[in-house]
């Protein structure tokens, strides 16, 4: 968040520091890519587009736009901003998956909007207006 | 030139429950993530950014 209140465009990965085995199989960081499609060159792409979120998890699937744009975009300088989000996990059968909370946060980590599932369909899309 | 953002950050009920502390417990067992970009890991369960470019001064 410091990069982004800097003014740098930057998005989201996450890595992992494993020293074995173990570490390997059970942590599970992941870095997410919204590529069109499974070529070096579509996901080099998407990662230049900043089309990437990270998550602790293995699966989880998220994906949203501002005013019809994807995620990662620049806008030019919108008034109101209409989200379009979806979030899906698989394994919400695992309680530990259960997604439990949607913020939308801004400039300065303030958050904007926040939504408790289920007002928020875990496997749906919210459009909100800010 | 300076930039508004937004990003999209999702909580699940592990990260809810285990709420990261300034004394290095608690959050995702073995995520590393605090370490690797300095921030709690309660807060930055995933995320996703947006940009607004603004005319700055």
């Amino acid at each position: 968040m410091k990069a982004l209140d800097k003014g740098w465009k930057v998005s989201p990965v996450c890595g992992n520091d494993n020293h074995g085995f173990y570490g390997i199989s059970h942590n599970t960081s992941r870095t997410f890519v919204l590529a069109t499609n499974l070529t070096k060159v579509a996901i080099l792409e998407a990662m230049k587009h900043r089309r990437t979120y990270a998550a602790l998890d293995k699966n989880i699937q998220c994906r949203y736009t501002a005013n019809g744009a994807i995620m990662g975009s620049t806008l030019d300088r919108p008034v109101k901003f209409e989200f379009n989000i979806s979030i899906n996990d698989p394994d919400t059968g695992n309680p530990k998956d259960k997604i439990t909370k949607i913020d939308i946060v801004k400039d300065g980590g303030a958050c904007v909007e926040s939504y408790n599932t289920p007002a928020f369909s875990s496997t749906g899309v919210r459009a909100c207006t800010i | 030139m300076t930039n508004k953002y937004f990003f999209v950050r999702v909580w699940n009920a592990e990260a809810a429950m285990l709420p990261w502390q300034p004394d290095g417990t608690g959050g995702v067992a073995g995520s590393g993530l605090d370490g690797q970009i300095g921030l709690p890991r309660d807060e930055y369960y995933l995320f996703s950014a947006g940009f607004q470019e603004s005319s700055g001064s």
